[in-house]
């Protein structure tokens, strides 16, 4: 059993201008002292995931389906009472924006002390010499001074090792980290990212990492779930999915990013198109119309995620062993082996092979 | 900090300083002096110019405006008030004016309490629940409020309880005979203490709401709930520690308007106060014991000018006068 | 960026008007005529104004004519809201009434406006001592208690008209001229204001047609505001004795009258009162849902 085992979730918002599913029918796990990352652009419904799994979600926003099991309970029966002590306890939160996380008019010792005694029946003095062990932990100097320090004498990068202490403070299970390096200068990025590989693996903790940017994937997770207009499209372990990337939305990510070996005429894959409006989602499959493996029945049918002989699940028709009308030849993976060997034999036939196989 | 203080109460001072000079020069541009009675006295000896410009120049009257202005001013520095010409001749101005500001200060202290805990609990109930029947309400009042003049609401309110209903007196200060009764005084309190604060009350539950609101969409409440801080304080110290701060500014410099305020209140209800003893003077053109209530409020508004400021400084810790 | 506030995807992007260009009037208006409270306030308001305008025309009878044996009257047929002390006809004084402290608070509104505009352009767009000197003398006379100056200045000036229209610009030009300045030098550093120079339109010729029409909005709304507020203090200083002064009829003055009885015909106080209330309430719906329609982002 998972540690977090999130079953079907559904998370809803009723708007003004009608009803956004932001959350559709999402299914992953957190295993016990492993990293999960959840990746897609924004408007994805990643953040919204990661706040269903808080229950912090206020009006006009509901979760409206599904489970969220951690340790065996399922959090969505809880009361509010009952919540409440897991949040900061058990599962903590980490925000993408430092500067605005933090409240300006206390101290940040007392912040985090705060963290303690919220759960912990533990006198101020004993609180703050927790407050000050985790500020030391999370590579703060002078811990005991910027105890009585405020947020806005900090920079961004101490301000979300605050945040990372505050987190861990009452040291949960696990930790949600929603776009935790976004908001900082790259260099600091790197430290925090560390950080929090230090932390995680000297506490057994798992992470669930939110973010659009794949290279932090490629650096923390070690799993991967990666999310398109509120579902999950592909979820493979992350070097299976960097490796070779199943859902065409997958491969123009990864393709979008401009690595050492790309060339200089090399063009990086662009995505055509936007993201669907959540407001009206199509009914077949939501990728359809920017992908380029698209064919008539993926307007036509919604695809479910599958299980893939490799082990992941892929929400495509293209690996749909049931869609029988499936041209092999055009699954991009057999596309791609086939160019190879075409380009090896003769590069006229490569060019005339990779147009026609294109719909 | 202090350097701060010091240059703000400063220049405080040059501009309180300037505008009661700029008042007092206006007020000496129309005739009327202490002498003016003895036109209508019955015995023409008195009405002698001769005679006039001798007493004039006992009391310096003769000199240029701004020489007395001067004088005044250093005499008040001194607390020399100088002496009522008209409403109670010969009378110092510093002892009309202690007669009355305990009277002023009990009205407007209450006033500014009553409107402080009323106006920060109901902007605070109505941005906490923003859009409802209770806020909606709240707002309705709130422009009712602002829309009413001072005046007509005391005027309503003593017909309502005082003459069709009976149960609260018109004005004064106490029933004659009953000057020790406290209880009696209390009761004397409600009208004017309602009409001074209700439209305090309007405004300033208003800014509450709204810096309330304010503060209700920043990301540390939030960060607040993500540590499991539960609902009442992630409200009553997160973020009402942040809605306060931008209200000590405001209420600090409302409270000399509320003062001021004052002076239409103490005439409607027949209160023996500052406010009254000024209205009085101007009308009857006694100069001295206008401008000794002009620099009592002037005093007033340094002092609360000065307040607000080392206040707000001590609220919010990002704020550090150098 | 997320909050829990905007934690799901909003399609489209909230209507956003950095500044209101002339051709977007017809948003504000179509987002104004949707405000109920403003639409009220504004029929009001305009009920009044031609009641003040019309005043002489529809009054049933003189405002000065005084009948010494039908003195106290209550409402009847003859006069519709009854008589006061001096037999005088309380509609007909409240029509006046509304002449007179509508021209003061609408003169005075729009000279308080004008003056406030001036300045404020001139100590943006001039900058240096200008504009130290100007905003500096701004922020000294509003931090003054207004109530008590204005008492001594009335008094000084003596009781008429213009002594109040005078008063009242005296303390009303502060916030157009704050809100003026901050547009001016907002847009004194864009673009376009390098382009006008270059096309060589004079330091005036700018002011007016560029950069005024941006700051419209908040200076519309503020004087709509104020418009209220001098209503509201002119009823104060007639009602003091400082104002408008009998016989001619304002809110205020009378007002002063009837307090003298309110044991006896509490009715004379409700009337102009009354009036003025809903006058001052019309004004602060119409000026809050202007500044709605101006600018959705300030929804307060």
């Amino acid at each position: 059993m998972a540690l977090l085992e999130v079953k079907d979730l559904r998370t809803v918002f009723h708007t003004s201008e009608g009803l956004v599913t932001a959350v559709d029918g999402v299914t992953f796990s957190v295993e016990a002292g492993r990293a999960l990352g959840i990746v897609g652009e924004s408007g994805c419904g990643k953040s919204v995931t990661s706040l269903s799994v808080m229950r912090l979600i206020a009006q006009p926003g509901r979760i409206e389906g599904g489970s969220i099991t951690f340790d065996g309970q399922d959090l969505l029966t809880l009361s509010d009472d009952e919540m409440r002590k897991i949040r900061g306890k058990s599962i903590a939160m980490i925000f993408q924006e430092p500067m605005t996380s933090l409240n300006p008019v206390f101290t940040v010792g007392a912040q985090i002390a705060e963290a303690v005694t919220t759960h912990e029946k533990v006198d101020d003095a004993r609180a703050k010499d927790r407050a000050v062990e985790m500020l030391e932990k999370v590579g703060v100097s002078l811990a005991r001074q910027r105890f009585d320090a405020y947020p806005h004498e900090m920079s961004g990068g101490m301000r979300q090792r605050i945040m990372i202490a505050m987190a861990l403070a009452c040291d949960p299970r696990i930790l949600i980290a929603d776009e935790p390096t976004t908001a900082l200068d790259v260099t600091i990025q790197a430290q925090i990212l560390e950080l929090l590989k230090a932390l995680a693996a000297e506490r057994h903790l798992s992470l669930m990492l939110i973010t659009h940017d794949l290279g932090v994937i490629a650096e923390m997770a070690d799993d991967v779930v990666v999310m398109y207009a509120g579902e999950i499209v592909e979820s493979a372990p992350v070097l299976a999915l960097f490796e070779a990337p199943a859902h065409p939305y997958t491969r123009g990510l990864l393709g979008s990013i401009p690595t050492l070996r790309t060339g200089k005429s090399e063009k990086l894959t662009v995505i055509p198109g936007s993201v669907p409006n959540p407001l009206f989602y199509p009914g077949g499959c939501r990728f359809e119309p920017r992908c380029p493996s698209a064919f008539p029945l993926c307007r036509e049918r919604h695809p479910a995620l599958a299980r893939v002989p490799d082990g992941r699940l892929v929400r495509c028709f293209l690996y749909d062993e049931t869609v029988r009308a499936v041209d092999p030849a055009l699954l991009p993976v057999a596309r791609e082996q086939r160019a190879a060997a075409a380009t090896a034999a003769a590069p006229a036939t490569a060019t005339a092979a990779a147009a026609t196989s294109s719909t | 900090m202090r350097n701060y203080l010091f240059r703000r109460f400063l220049q405080m001072l040059v501009l309180l300083v300037f505008v009661t000079g700029l008042i007092y020069f206006v007020l000496n541009l129309f005739p009327g002096g202490p002498f003016d009675f003895l036109a209508f006295s019955s015995d023409p000896r008195d009405a002698d110019p001769k005679a006039i410009e001798r007493l004039e120049a006992l009391l310096g009257l003769n000199k240029p405006w701004y020489e007395r202005y001067f004088t005044w001013l250093l005499g008040v520095l001194r607390g020399d008030f100088g002496v009522s010409w008209v409403m109670a001749v010969g009378i110092p101005v510093g002892d009309l004016l202690q007669q009355r500001i305990g009277n002023t200060l009990t009205l407007t202290l209450l006033a500014t309490a009553v409107s402080l805990v009323l106006g920060l609990v109901i902007g605070i109930w109505s941005a906490v629940k923003q859009y409802s029947l209770s806020d909606n309400v709240a707002t309705a009042f709130s422009f009712a409020g602002q829309s009413m003049p001072t005046f007509w609401l005391g005027l309503m309110l003593i017909i309502v309880f005082a003459v069709r209903l009976k149960w609260l007196p018109a004005g004064d200060i106490y029933t004659p005979g009953k000057a020790d009764d406290l209880g009696d005084r209390i009761v004397h309190l409600i009208l004017p203490v309602a009409v001074l604060s209700l439209i305090q009350i309007a405004l300033w539950s208003r800014f509450m709401r709204s810096s309330m609101l304010e503060v209700l969409r920043q990301d540390f409440l939030r960060t607040a709930r993500a540590k499991g801080v539960a609902e009442r304080l992630v409200l009553g110290k997160h973020a009402l520690r942040n809605a306060l701060i931008p209200m000590i500014t405001i209420v600090g410099l409302d409270i000399p308007t509320i003062f001021s305020g004052a002076v239409v209140t103490e005439s409607i209800f027949n209160w023996p106060g500052m406010g009254k003893l000024y209205l009085d003077s101007v009308l009857r053109h006694d100069i001295p014991v206008s401008m000794g209530v002009l620099a009592v409020l002037a005093f007033l508004v340094i002092v609360s000018n000065l307040l607000a400021d080392v206040l707000y400084a001590v609220a919010d810790p990002r704020i550090r006068y150098d | 960026m997320t909050t829990t506030a905007d934690a799901f995807p909003v399609p489209h992007a909230a209507e956003r008007i950095d500044s209101v260009e002339i051709g977007q009037w017809g948003a504000v208006w179509r987002r104004l005529r949707r405000h109920r409270f403003a639409v009220f306030g504004a029929v009001v308001l305009t009920l009044f104004t031609a009641i003040a305008i019309l005043a002489p025309l529809i009054a049933p009878k003189g405002y000065d004519e005084q009948d010494l044996l039908r003195r106290y009257l209550t409402p009847s047929s003859e006069n519709l809201l009854g008589t006061d002390d001096l037999g005088r006809d309380v509609l007909t004084r409240l029509l006046y009434g509304a002449r007179i402290s509508l021209t003061v608070a609408f003169t005075a509104t729009l000279i308080a406006t004008l003056v406030g505009a001036t300045v404020g352009a001139a100590a943006g767009y001039l900058g240096g001592w200008t504009e130290v000197v100007l905003m500096r003398f701004a922020d000294i006379m509003l931090s003054l208690p207004a109530l008590p100056i204005l008492i001594i200045l009335s008094s000084a000036l003596g009781p008429s008209l213009q002594t109040i229209v005078v008063v009242l610009v005296v303390f009303g030009w502060m916030t157009v001229a704050r809100l003026t300045h901050g547009s001016v030098l907002a847009l004194r550093h864009r673009e376009f204001t390098e382009a006008a120079r270059a096309l060589g339109g004079g330091a005036v010729h700018n002011i007016i047609r560029h950069m005024l029409p941006n700051a419209l909005a908040p200076i519309i709304v503020a004087a709509t505001l104020g418009l209220g507020n001098r209503v509201i203090i002119e009823a104060t200083l007639s009602f003091l004795g400082l104002g408008i002064n009998p016989p001619t009829p304002s809110w205020g003055n009378m007002l002063q009258n009837a307090q003298g009885y309110i044991w006896s015909q509490p009715w004379l106080a409700v009337y102009p009162g009354g009036c003025i209330f809903l006058t001052v309430l019309a004004v602060n719906f119409l000026g809050d849902g202007l500044r709605d329609a101006l600018d959705p982002r300030l929804k307060i």
